[in-house]
């Protein structure tokens, strides 16, 4: 065995690699609450040609679509000749066209992927047609993850308890030595970790790569751990099971140092020595896919800009105000209600409605986020409803629970099934014809729909314990109408329309709900908003100070519901008298709307178009059917973020693929509204993005593959695709494919902001998170509106866009 | 009324899915088929309830092979199957209709259906033989949709084993024959059981149905085809896999007659419901766990066939199948099934006093009931007592409930069955301390599910207990051997 020579070590180096390894693991967030997240947040502030060289060096993990997708772009017209010169020149390689357009002929072989001791036993101990080295190691180590997070027990850590458990592991046994092996390791897991690294010889300086490349070797694992430690240290403290996680693979390691035999060992040094000369072949061979991807890229960039220009003059005096969320499925229904009647108005604004919102639903234990994942919670919300309802609720979930419980109990599932067996046969009937529902929804669960319908949910007290509260309110309604840019609203009517998707059996239903909302749908926040200015002490407050001049401005909460198009409004009985006309009038522009959406959307879903009390049946199946796939396309093919007035690009077709956020830069003159828009729905916007790109490029490791193999782990974690694997993460084929062709073009995220180019610096510059987005991650583009001239941001400055 | 019209009513039945497995747009016109199997399974269970027709038609008065079986337990089963295939079908339909390979697995799906029709219907052995293996083959590329290797090991696995099934079916039938005993099942079961021929049937029956209804240890391809999409799983698991109960079921007079078959199925039977049921309790993802679950109500259900509980058997056979479809096809819910449980508190675990009780109470009923001659009731009871004790008030309705219901739908199976044998109190003995003992198991891992005996346990259930590794490893060198 040769031994690296190695320097003295601090002790704290080894903690620094780690802490560095395990920080590259993008957290993910369990199903019920599931946001997208971009699955290389980790890499931030690296140039993402390089952290695409690195993902591809350490896993074999693909960034960029293959060759194949961009030739058929190209051909497409979706990008032109010129487009791929631009880019190249953009690039700044040193290629001639010539060699661009042959590497775009080319598929080339993936590029080499540097060797861990796994890998290396693979290639000699693995046998065609029997589970390989790997199949063995997954195998044992996802099962006995997912049970830990199933039944965590109250004391204990995950790498010591999964020793114990592999002593007794029969493969593990068959390899002489390994076992002993095992037991002579630390018991800290980062202590583990180091001894692994020094005993099998990687050097010092390639301990955090290798760190990197056994954990993203069991990326989904990783993930789930890291959403742990994420929620940990938001909270002030840690988590130790991603370092856990890093040691079990480590042990796996030396498992096969052990298992190898001295060949193994012989040839190990020679495959860390050739380490630095795979990372070099993997930013060589993924620069070309850059320049093909950027190509593209402007592609889109060149149409976008096209239909920005020419807005359609919306009337003066507006008779409907609607507040819809940034997602691009609000763009297809604002365009719609538009395009019913100009004296519409709508407006784009994170669909949590200003409120960071922790939701405590009526006799639930626990209160539930309702803001976007990054933040953390500020306000409470409550169900108002009648005396003594949170007890019945629970006492008939309880009850059901004790037939689960008797069902679940290792032998009360004999005496349960037959005799309760033969009453499946007609929920078996009665839910293939969607009739019923397989299981109530959760919001609803343990309540008649009567009783559903009534509960209200409310902002809880605003201020604190000792403070003023009608005051407190006043403020909150202030600051988030100022926010909204919705001071001096005038009309007798605005709607806030949070979104939701309304499916069942569908373990991954929030990746179809709200992202601002924490996967799930904007209802509570807009209600809960919609009340709060409704409160007349909240409204004398506003009136008062004129940030409401008219007293008929009505606030009301609805529910666009993007798979049936169909938008529901709330608390209608808590209205002022003299609203009913205005009411109606709105519920027939949204039906009107509806219909226009549906139409639209048909035929991206494989849905006749014409008919469309037909299209809206099709629809509200799609929504109450218990096999159903793909409700919808959610956000797929997202690629942009407009953030603009309105008024600057209303009735462009956008074709449900931006984001789109009001800003008006004349009524943010200090740039606080800026800042806070490029911070957070940006920043938003772009995870949404890169999870549909990283799940559509590498769908085995950042996407979660077919969902009709998805079995959900652990009450919810995640899922895994067929018998075991590693847990899976990111979106299931079904969001991104259409069984033949891929519907969603993986573009990184177009940033479009009007406002001043130096108040969008200085937020660039004031910002390293935004800096480092700007850098490549996403595209920056500022717009101006009196002249409509684009300027990109380009290596630290501006430059025009065309150049 | 005549048998003639009767057995081609029956017989429409998967000459109507055979034609929708051959029609240009199968997802159209398969559920429409499944359900015509329910209309005619549920007529026929009504013609034959009331007397109206015999056990046996014959769908071609010159041909033996062609006697149809008619009896309400086949009709049952019949309507039963087709059930679930409704639903598998219609669930289908929507979760593959992006599939490229979506049309094949209607295909494959209807063809499947017909197989077990034609296993159902089949009165002469051979036939059902035949049938059984067209099953396994038409059931095959649903294994194999999801192009995995997980997925082709799990089915090469199920390939290899069920036609050991059958070839050892086969070659019992042909040593039955030769002993002069007749082949089709209506005839064996009313032989003499002092017939030589008689033993023969039955332990190659037992030993086909051992090797093909997915016990210890030869489940190891069940729990892995949760890498089939999920309705194949509920069709796999609620329609297929338990066939064999109905073929025992047939022969009961010969397994009744046969004490080295009975004893076999106790044995197989009991082990594999407490590994089952103890392996499925800690299975952290839902169709895993409900994989094995059905392992251990397979065993269950042999266990029953060996107590010679015929009628609980078939009870058993149409109720898990229900139970199990319906379980798999929702298995997508879980997430809303986790969010339910924030409005109730979770279940204490039950403390070492409460279990001792329950397995004590359990103990000393059994011991009761089989000592004052009602040996029928000695495992039901313990098995409730072992179920709702630990656990204490907050089950106890449930398991009231559940009693009660066993009682009653036993009551029902038992009038569509008659003359079937006591069972053997030294049978119902073992069966209910096997039973005590795996209880005891599970209640001291979950007394202190930190303790040293819970961390010893775990993982190696977790492992399924690597009872499925001899049997997969033997398969797997058996193919290497056959590719090289």
């Amino acid at each position: 065995m040769t031994r690296h020579p190695l320097l003295p070590r601090q002790p704290s180096s080894l903690a620094a690699a780690i802490e560095a390894a395990t920080s590259r693991i993008a957290p993910a967030w369990p199903l019920a609450s599931s946001i997208a997240v971009d699955p290389w947040w980790g890499f931030v502030g690296t140039p993402l040609p390089l952290v695409g060289a690195r993902l591809a060096a350490l896993a074999g993990l693909r960034s960029t679509p293959p060759r194949a997708w961009f030739r058929e772009q190209l051909r497409r017209g979706a990008f032109s000749d010129d487009d791929l010169r631009a880019a190249l020149a953009e690039s700044g390689a040193p290629w001639s066209m010539d060699a661009v357009r042959g590497a775009l002929a080319l598929d080339p072989p993936a590029p080499p992927v540097r060797a861990t001791l796994g890998s290396l036993l693979a290639a000699r101990w693995d046998r065609p047609g029997a589970p390989g080295w790997r199949d063995r190691m997954v195998e044992n180590v996802s099962p006995w993850f997912a049970a830990w997070f199933d039944r965590r027990p109250a004391a204990g850590e995950p790498f010591g308890r999964w020793r114990e458990a592999a002593r007794t592991d029969p493969f593990l046994g068959r390899f002489p030595g390994v076992r002993a092996a095992l037991g002579a390791l630390p018991d800290a897991p980062d202590a583990a970790v180091g001894q692994v690294a020094e005993q099998v010889g990687v050097p010092e300086a390639q301990r955090e790569a290798w760190f990197t490349a056994l954990l993203l070797d069991l990326n989904g694992w990783a993930a789930a751990c890291a959403h742990r430690r994420f929620v940990a240290r938001q909270q002030g403290g840690d988590d130790g099971d991603l370092t856990a996680l890093l040691a079990v693979r480590a042990a796996w390691e030396l498992a096969a140092w052990h298992a190898g035999g001295p060949e193994l060992r012989a040839a190990w040094p020679d495959a860390v020595a050739a380490w630095p000369a795979i990372d070099r072949d993997a930013l060589a061979s993924t620069r070309v896919d850059w320049v093909l991807q950027r190509a593209a890229e402007r592609g889109y960039e060149r149409g976008l800009r096209h239909r920005l220009r020419a807005p359609a003059a919306p009337a003066a005096a507006p008779v409907l105000e609607v507040v819809a969320c940034i997602d691009v499925r609000s763009e297809v229904l604002r365009r719609a209600l538009e395009a019913e009647d100009p004296r519409i108005r709508t407006r784009g604004f994170a669909g949590f409605f200003g409120l960071p919102l922790a939701y405590t639903p009526l006799g639930a234990s626990g209160a539930e986020p309702r803001l976007p994942g990054p933040l953390a919670p500020r306000l409470r919300a409550v169900d108002r409803a009648a005396p003594g309802l949170a007890d019945r609720r629970q006492r008939r979930v309880a009850s059901g629970g004790a037939w689960r419980e008797l069902r679940r109990s290792p032998l009360g599932a004999f005496p349960y099934v037959e005799a309760m067996g033969l009453g499946y046969a007609s929920r078996l009937v009665s839910d293939a014809l969607g009739w019923t529902r397989p299981a109530p929804p959760p919001g609803t669960v343990g309540l008649t729909a009567g009783e559903a319908a009534a509960i209200r949910p409310r902002l809880d007290r605003v201020a604190p314990p000792d403070g003023d509260e009608p005051a407190a309110r006043a403020a909150l309604a202030r600051s988030v109408l100022s926010a909204m840019g919705m001071t001096g609203a005038r009309t007798p009517l605005v709607v806030l329309l949070g979104h939701g998707a309304s499916t069942v059996n569908n373990p991954l239903a929030a990746g179809l709900a709200c992202g601002a909302c924490q996967g799930r749908s904007g209802e509570v926040n807009a209600r809960a908003l919609a009340a709060l200015l409704r409160e007349p002490a909240v409204r004398s407050a506003l009136a008062a100070d004129g940030t409401l001049p008219s007293p008929d401005t009505t606030f009301v909460a609805g529910l666009h519901d993007t798979v049936t198009d169909e938008v529901s409004l709330f608390d209608l009985d808590e209205l002022p008298p003299g609203r009913e006309a205005a009411l109606r009038a709105a519920q027939a522009w949204f039906a009107a709307a509806g219909r226009r959406a549906r139409a639209e959307r048909a035929p991206r879903l494989g849905l006749p178009a014409h008919d469309d009390a037909r299209l809206r049946d099709a629809l509200r199946r799609r929504s109450t059917d218990w096999g159903e796939v793909r409700p919808e396309w959610g956000l797929a093919d997202n690629a942009a973020l407009v953030i603009a007035p309105r008024s600057a690009f209303r009735g462009a077709d956008l074709a449900g693929r931006a984001f789109l956020h009001d800003y008006d830069a004349d009524a943010d003159p200090d740039g606080a509204v800026l800042e806070l828009l490029l911070t957070a729905p940006m920043v938003v916007a772009h995870w949404i993005n890169a999870q549909y790109h990283a799940s559509t490029v590498e769908p085995r490791r950042f996407g979660s593959g077919d969902k009709v193999l998805h079995d959900v782990v652990a009450g919810g974690v995640g899922v895994f695709e067929g018998d075991g694997g590693d847990l899976r993460i990111g979106l299931p084929l079904q969001s991104v494919h259409d069984g033949r062709a891929w519907r969603h073009t993986p573009l990184r995220l177009l940033v479009v902001v009007a406002a001043p180019a130096g108040a969008i610096e200085r937020v660039v510059r004031a910002h390293p998170t935004v800096a480092a987005l700007a850098d490549g991650w996403v595209h920056l583009r500022q717009w101006d509106l009196a002249t409509g001239r684009w300027q990109a941001w380009r290596d630290g400055r501006w430059v025009d866009a065309d150049g | 009324m005549s048998s003639l019209p009767l057995a081609w009513s029956a017989l429409s039945v998967p000459l109507a899915l055979a034609a929708c497995a051959a029609a240009p747009r199968p997802w159209r016109v398969a559920p429409l088929g499944a359900a015509w199997g329910v209309v005619v399974g549920l007529g026929l269970a009504a013609t034959a309830l009331t007397g109206g027709a015999p056990a046996v038609a014959s769908a071609w008065p010159d041909l033996p092979a062609a006697a149809v079986r008619i009896d309400a337990p086949t009709a049952l089963v019949s309507a039963m199957v087709h059930v679930v295939g409704f639903a598998v079908l219609r669930f289908s339909r929507t979760a593959l209709r992006d599939d490229p390979r979506g049309e094949r697995a209607a295909r494959a799906v209807c063809a499947t259906l017909v197989g077990v029709s034609g296993f159902v219907l089949a009165d002469h052995l051979v036939v059902s033989v035949l049938a059984w293996t067209a099953v396994g083959l038409a059931v095959h590329p649903l294994l194999t949709h999801a192009d995995r290797p997980g997925a082709r090991r799990a089915a090469r696995e199920k390939f290899v084993v069920g036609r050991l099934a059958e070839l050892a079916l086969l070659a019992g039938l042909a040593a039955a024959a030769g002993l002069g005993a007749p082949l089709r099942a209506s005839a064996l079961a009313a032989l003499p059981p002092d017939h030589p021929a008689v033993p023969v049937v039955a332990l190659a029956a037992v030993a086909a149905v051992v090797l093909r209804t997915a016990v210890v240890p030869f489940h190891g391809w069940l729990v892995r085809v949760t890498e089939a999409p999920t309705p194949v799983s509920a069709l796999l698991h609620a329609g297929v896999v338990n066939l064999g109960g109905l073929l025992l079921l047939r022969l009961a007079p010969a397994i009744d007659a046969t004490p080295a078959a009975r004893w076999l199925l106790v044995g197989v039977g009991v082990t594999t419901a407490v590994v089952g049921g103890l392996v499925a309790a800690v299975r952290p993802s839902v169709k895993s766990a409900l994989a094995w679950s059905t392992v251990g109500q397979m065993g269950f259900l042999l266990l029953e066939c060996g107590l010679s509980a015929w009628p609980l058997a078939l009870l058993h056979l149409l109720a898990h199948s229900c139970y199990k479809a319906h379980a798999f096809l929702t298995a997508g819910s879980a997430v809303d099934h986790a969010a339910a449980r924030r409005y109730a508190a979770a279940p204490p675990s039950p403390g070492p006093a409460r279990g001792a009780l329950a397995v004590a109470a359990a103990a000393g009923f059994a011991a009761l009931a089989l000592a004052v001659g009602a040996g029928a009731v000695a495992l039901p009871g313990a098995l409730i007592l072992l179920a709702t004790l630990p656990r204490g008030a907050r089950t106890a309705p449930a398991g009231l409930a559940v009693a009660g219901g066993w009682a009653v739908a036993g009551g029902v199976a038992d009038q569509l069955l008659v003359g079937h044998a006591a069972p053997d109190p030294a049978a119902v003995a073992v069966a209910v301390a096997a039973f005590v003992v795996g209880a005891a198991a599970a209640l001291a891992r979950e007394a202190a599910p930190d303790g040293a005996f819970a961390r010893r346990a775990q993982p190696a259930l977790l492992a399924g207990l690597w009872l499925d590794r001899p049997v997969s490893a033997a398969v797997a060198t058996l193919s290497a051997r056959a590719r090289s």
